[in-house]
């Protein structure tokens, strides 16, 4: 009877579909508990510490009294002694926004002339796009930090190698996302423009181009808010900026500059994530392409 | 009087890899002012004949001739670079689904018709000269969209869609306009709109060749009819002449 092969057919395929999935998760534990063992991870390490874990946050409180909070910068305990340094960390932490912005917007529009022929859609030679793919994959797969340490004994300590590290690496990541994004465009705008005579060039300018750019927009915001945080970081390798401040405090033991400094880059990456979040949303309902 | 020959298909074939053929030694003429009607079941080839005479999609035998009766004739399948391109302004296209730039404002997608005879520089950033522009509001006009010219194309509905692909088409100042089943996809009212600025294209001097599923409206709108089978042509004349019979062979299953 018809059925009843249909009924077998259907058991013997969700039979495979549980063995399978039964298979996939024992897998992915022993994968799992094998790094555990691999990396020496262990819970009492981890239980042990937990008491000590606010140690040094408790180190960097600066000391505060009430009666004299707002004297001046000599007299110990007052806001103005515990920010001595703020005309020197603030123009610092403006190098460190001025680095990610160059970075950000530089490599975005580069990866942007980059994605177009990197994708599959676009007709470019296939030598073009796996030269431009490997570029990209090459420059996303070495670290920040590494980019970094090798512009630091190219250029010495600063923003430039900074701004390289971070210039490199965001065009790796960008130019992926980009071509990514190039080759889910619908191609219908495309087939149209093919059809009244227009040139390749001219498909991606207005038959691909209009459909991605607000998503470009968008992830160059959000490599923005990434490279503001990366900057900082690059700065304890000596790229320069607000990190070399905080790398400087804290191998000196200065407890109460570790503090102020992380206060500030807190109080401005919140600050950037909200306002590139606003604007992000004001383009996209507004740009025109 | 004969009007004037604007294309001429001569012993056409088209097979895709081994698979059997699907354009069979298909000849037939195209005249200045005609309504042509492609008629036949899905997958005889309608669609791939029209997209060979663009040349998106090449040919694996045969002539499509463009011009035949002027000074320079052309070689239309084995144009390439911008011959093809230039070829492609002459023959508009309008398709199913419209095909437009969503994201553009209607006006600039009916200005990208002038793609090919504007200069890489001008059009990267839509300088249009100032005679284009002027042209795309009377065609606006025309189809009765301009008051939606400033807004996004992916804010209108079909049938407006369609009107604005069909401007656009127009835009190019096309000799032979190809619609690949322009109205498979509207209601009937907007379905009329579309099939008379068709009719109204024609009366320009224009050669127009339309794929449509509808006898009623091939009867209703169009001057001549050509209807294929597996790849064949089985009639090529006047819509009065689709009988029964004839019908009954173009729609029938194909033989195996």
């Amino acid at each position: 009877m018809p059925s009843q092969t249909f009924e077998s057919y259907y058991q013997s395929i969700r039979q495979r579909q549980k063995r399978e999935s039964l298979l996939w998760s024992i897998g992915i534990l022993i994968v799992y508990f094998y790094s555990g063992y691999l990396s020496e991870f262990s819970l009492s390490v981890v239980w042990q510490g937990i008491p000590h874990f606010f140690d040094y946050l408790s180190d960097i409180l600066p000391t505060l009294h009430l009666p004299v909070l707002f004297a001046d910068g000599h007299t110990k305990g007052s806001f103005a002694y515990w920010g001595y340094r703020l005309n020197i960390q603030i123009p610092l932490l403006g190098q460190t926004i001025a680095i990610a912005i160059a970075a950000t917007l530089f490599s975005s529009l580069m990866a942007t002339f980059a994605s177009f022929p990197a994708s599959n859609n676009t007709q470019i030679h296939w030598s073009l796009r796996y030269g431009l793919r490997s570029i990209a994959a090459f420059c996303r797969t070495m670290p920040e930090l590494a980019w970094a340490v090798m512009f630091v004994m190219a250029f010495g300590v600063g923003p430039i190698p900074g701004f390289f590290a971070l210039f490199l690496h965001s065009f790796g990541c960008q130019t992926k996302l980009f071509y990514e994004t190039v080759e889910v465009a619908s191609d219908k705008p495309v087939r149209g423009l093919r059809a009244l005579g227009a040139s390749r060039l001219m498909r991606m300018r207005y038959g691909l181009w209009p459909q991605v750019a607000p998503t470009f927009m968008s992830y160059t915001f959000m490599r923005l808010e990434t490279n503001f945080r990366q900057s900082t970081i690059l700065g304890l390798v000596g790229g320069g900026g607000i990190g070399q401040e905080l790398m400087t405090s804290i191998k000196l033991d200065h407890y109460d500059q570790v503090s102020i400094v992380l206060i500030q880059i807190i109080l401005v990456v919140s600050l950037l994530d909200f306002i590139s979040g606003k604007l992000r949303h004001r383009l996209l309902k507004e740009m025109s392409v | 009087m004969q009007s004037e020959k604007l294309l001429s298909i001569v012993n056409l074939d088209k097979s895709y890899g081994n698979h059997h053929p699907v354009i069979k030694k298909l000849s037939m003429d195209l005249y200045a002012g005609e309504l042509v009607a492609i008629i036949g079941r899905s997958g005889a080839g309608k669609s791939t004949l029209l997209h060979m005479i663009n040349g998106t999609i090449s040919t694996t035998g045969g002539d499509i001739i463009a011009f035949p009766d002027s000074d320079t004739p052309q070689k239309a399948h084995l144009l390439k670079g911008k011959a093809l391109r230039h070829w492609r302004s002459q023959c508009g296209m309008i398709f199913q689904d419209f095909c437009l730039v969503p994201r553009l404002d209607v006006i600039t997608n009916v200005l990208l018709g002038r793609l090919s005879d504007t200069g890489t520089l001008r059009s990267l950033f839509k300088f249009f000269p100032k005679k284009d522009v002027e042209r795309a509001i009377e065609l606006l006009e025309w189809t009765g969209l301009i008051n939606q010219a400033l807004q996004r194309a992916e804010n209108l509905s079909g049938g407006q869609s369609q009107r604005v692909a069909i401007a656009r088409a127009l835009m190019q100042t096309p000799r032979i306009l190809l619609a690949d089943e322009p109205v498979a996809s509207l209601d009937p009212k907007n379905t009329h709109r579309v099939m008379e600025a068709l009719q109204e294209i024609s009366a320009q001097n224009i050669a127009v060749m339309v794929n449509l599923h509808s006898i009623e409206q091939v009867k209703q709108y169009c001057s001549r009819v050509v209807g294929i089978a597996s790849g064949e042509i089985i009639y090529n004349g006047s819509p009065d002449g689709l009988t029964e019979d004839i019908q009954q062979r173009i729609y029938a299953n194909p033989a195996s």
